[in-house]
């Protein structure tokens, strides 16, 4: 299967128990080759060194936790102490990867990562990722949906087309919202590019 | 100033309080300033008395009373004075405000000439109780009284400001007290209803005020206060204080908090209805092979399991195939079957978790594509699929299914069971400011007794056993409140279960409780021991604040609220009491080495409470 198929990195940290029910029909629908991040860190590491080729399409939680690197933990921790927002450290990597910067929020922040190791490993991820499509799959989708839709560059599509993009997480989802919204990402960006 | 008239004005006003020293010349310009004062105004002479006075009128009016006054006698008052810090990296100096107790004294030469005043000044507040006093979501004001003998606002806080509506604490400040008050009369009856209060009890403060005053525009407002006030020589009251609450907001907390508690019980009520749901499911999945081998659910062993049953189905799969090829049957069942075959090799690479959801899903497919191809059999072309071969496929697909199944089951049971424990504490934490505290004579062997009980099927579940290390005392008395130490200690045993890796040969967490001596004080000492998670050692202060959670704690997906470690040493420490926790590599050889948290570390939290002193002895003793 690997080589036909469409390349998925799903960044979620809730694949074990709670979202598990949604990949089954990814799975047997075999046209993609899922593979999953759970945190902040292994988004990185993913991104930035996958043997087994670039990705496709990127899915994107908006919190997420920071996983072991240290620059993450802190900027965890920063944005939770200033406790108006959740930190949504997916957002903040969403941003990156399609701006090469943060939002406004945590802009300060990613300039002190400039020199760091990780600074260069998110640029040359953003260099690598900033046109791979996305799409957003979170409890914070509606909260941050103004700033999703510039980030994704969907300000000249329909609210429907912005609403198979932008998915918001909850209760009693359909098993099949995973692979609907992989395959209108394929359908959107793949059919409409060729 | 002389020596002697400073020494006698120090003997007779001052007495042995700790303050600075000042004199000031006709202009209120400061002409000397002893090293205290120096230190508290952070100005140097030459500088004007009004620069260092937070609100002019009640400070130069102090001055003015001074020199109308007694020669003699001193003219006190609490002023509210600042000075100027200088922040480091920035350039704007911050104004710091701090209570002064002020003495004063007009000066004359023998000429009777007005030379200017000299005085003393105490700081009689602590930057600390402002700040936290303007951090309270309660109105904080002070009121002085003025040369027109009316009472005016020196300072208000932003919660002051807030309850009488008020754009600003500063839009406050000098405003007459009265105007807040329905009527004149009304007003002049509190003042009265003050007075006596003071007389008869010798003390100038009221506790618990309940009246109904006005805003500014005239709308009532319930209000209850706690205040303290200061009369001079002929019972006037010159200076009150206090705090001023909503009674309305008061409620509508009150009642907020009650209904978190109603929604966090139906939260509860519910989760144990999830679990008797599962229950219901598991019984019908027979045979069960985890209902006494908990051991069976880890990654390896069930992985193993899943492989065994996904390679048997798909052997049967390609059986049905090929009978479908040889017999040339039609069917559209056919296709789905070779696709699967196809999957399940893929399937059987990916994470634990996402096999089990799919082999669920596919062995329902399954099931449901038999049952289409029995069902076609009358109308279908002769030979038919063997019955047999189909049955063995029905098999096969329900033994994946199901074994799948239980094992999500277990998982969410066991996951139903945390998050039930985790509300359950997180509402008693919340409503406990309503439950009296209570102190009474509590036997910790008991505390900790049902508490374990309490979390007995949750560390069932996990497949942990409580182990109680060496001989425990038949009881162990303190002095508390029995709830509120069994939360704390259930807080324990949960993030020791939680926390806790499977090892081979059993996972356990050790209890041991025995009597110390710490600092000449008899103390009850109780470790709670588990293996697993690590806590990183710069976190063992933060991990004990409101919220916070380990940097490890989400490993593998464990839940909680981060109250837990916070809630529990606020309750020993209420009883006296002390929690530490410790953390270090679980294996000897790695104590040398720089840990990994990938490696399984021992946490032990220890608790010491005081000992009860008991009337008749200990019992335990005998």
């Amino acid at each position: 299967m690997p080589g036909k198929s469409l390349r998925v990195l799903w960044i979620e940290d809730k694949t074990q128990l709670e979202l598990a029910y949604l990949v089954p029909p990814v799975l047997l629908d075999g046209r993609y080759d899922l593979e999953v991040a759970r945190d902040a860190t292994e988004m990185v590491n993913y991104l930035s060194n996958s043997p087994r080729g670039k990705f496709d399409l990127l899915i994107f939680d908006l919190d997420l936790p920071p996983g072991d690197w240290n620059e993450f933990v802190i900027f965890y921790k920063e944005f939770e102490k200033q406790g108006k927002e959740p930190a949504m450290l997916g957002l903040e990597l969403l941003s990156f990867v399609r701006t090469g910067q943060g939002t406004r929020r945590g802009q300060q922040y990613w300039h002190s990562l400039e020199k760091k190791p990780l600074g260069t490993l998110l640029q040359k991820i953003h260099q690598e990722y900033s046109k791979v499509p996305a799409g957003v799959f979170s409890i914070y989708t509606y909260r941050a949906r103004s700033q999703l839709i510039k980030l994704l560059g969907l300000e000249e599509q329909s609210k429907e087309v912005q609403n198979q993009i932008l998915i918001q997480k909850h209760a009693g989802l359909p098993r099949t919202t995973l692979l609907r919204l992989l395959r209108f990402l394929e359908k959107f960006y793949f059919s409409k590019n060729q | 100033m002389g020596g002697s008239s400073e020494h006698t004005l120090i003997q007779a006003v001052l007495k042995d309080l700790e303050g600075g020293f000042f004199r000031l010349d006709p202009q209120k310009r400061f002409v000397y300033l002893d090293a205290r004062a120096k230190k508290m105004l952070q100005v140097q002479e030459g500088a004007s008395w009004s620069q260092v006075c937070f609100h002019q009128q009640a400070s130069q009016s102090l001055l003015e009373q001074a020199r109308r006054g007694d020669r003699k006698q001193p003219v006190v008052g609490t002023l509210l004075l600042h000075y100027y810090y200088n922040e480091p990296d920035r350039e704007k100096k911050r104004k710091i405000p701090f209570w002064a107790r002020v003495y004063v004294t007009a000066e004359y030469d023998a000429s009777g000439t007005f030379q200017g005043w000299h005085g003393y000044l105490r700081d009689v507040s602590a930057e600390e109780v402002r700040q936290r006093l303007e951090r309270l979501p309660v109105g904080f004001y002070v009121l002085q009284r003025d040369s027109e003998d009316r009472e005016r606002i020196v300072y208000a806080s932003p919660g002051f400001a807030e309850l009488y509506r008020c754009e600003s604490p500063k839009a406050m400040l000098g405003r007459d007290i009265q105007e807040f008050f329905r009527s004149e009369v009304e007003y002049k009856d509190f003042l009265n209803f003050l007075r006596e209060q003071g007389e008869s009890a010798g003390e100038y403060s009221l506790l618990g005020w309940k009246n109904e005053v006005s805003d500014p525009q005239g709308h009532s407002l319930h209000v209850t206060a706690d205040m303290s006030w200061l009369v001079d020589e002929h019972s006037r009251i010159v200076e009150r204080w206090g705090i001023l609450r909503d009674v309305k907001k008061d409620r509508f907390l009150t009642s907020r908090v009650h209904d978190y508690a109603v929604v966090l019980h139906t939260y509860s009520s519910a989760l144990i209805g999830v679990r008797h749901a599962l229950d219901a499911l598991k019984a019908l999945m027979i045979p069960d092979p985890f209902a006494n081998k908990r051991g069976e659910l880890g990654d390896k062993v069930l992985g193993k399991r899943l492989d065994n049953l996904a390679h048997k189905l798909r052997d049967t799969l390609t059986a049905v195939v090929k009978q479908a090829h040889e017999r040339q049957l039609q069917a559209d069942e056919i296709a789905r079957f070779e696709e699967y075959i196809e999957r399940l090799e893929h399937i059987s690479q990916v994470q634990l978790a996402w096999r089990l959801a799919t082999y669920i899903d596919l062995g329902a497919r399954i099931l449901h594509h038999v049952q289409s191809l029995r069902s076609q059999r009358s109308q279908a072309q002769k030979p038919w699929f063997k019955r047999e071969l189909l049955r063995q496929l029905r098999v096969k697909a329900w033994d994946l299914a199901r074994i799948s199944s239980l094992a999500v089951i277990y998982q969410s049971e066991t996951q139903v069971l945390e998050v039930d424990q985790e509300v359950q504490a997180f509402r008693d934490f919340w409503t406990q400011p309503f439950r009296e505290c209570k102190q009474d004579l509590v036997d910790l062997v008991r505390v900790l007794n049902a508490a374990m009980i309490g979390l007995e099927e949750y560390a069932h579940a996990r497949g942990v056993r409580w182990r109680r290390y060496g001989s425990w005392p038949e009881h162990a008395w303190v002095q508390g409140d029995e709830r509120r130490l069994r939360r704390a200690f259930g807080h324990l045993l949960h993030n020791a279960v939680k926390y806790s890796w499977q090892r081979a040969r059993g996972t356990w967490v050790g209890i041991r409780i025995q009597a110390e001596q710490e600092e000449d004080q008899p103390i009850w000492r109780v470790y709670i021991e588990n293996y697993g998670v690590a806590i990183d050692e710069n976190e063992m202060d933060s991990i004990f604040q409101f919220g916070y959670r380990g940097r490890h704690s989400h490993d593998r997906s464990r839940p909680g609220t981060g109250i837990g470690l916070y809630d529990a040493r606020q309750v020993f420490e209420s009883h006296g009491g002390k929690l530490k926790l410790d953390s270090r590599p679980a294996s000897s050889l790695d104590l040398d080495k720089r840990s990994s948290p990938d490696q399984p570390y021992l946490t032990t939290a220890t608790v010491d409470l005081p000992k009860a002193k008991l009337e008749g002895g200990d019992p335990d003793a005998g």
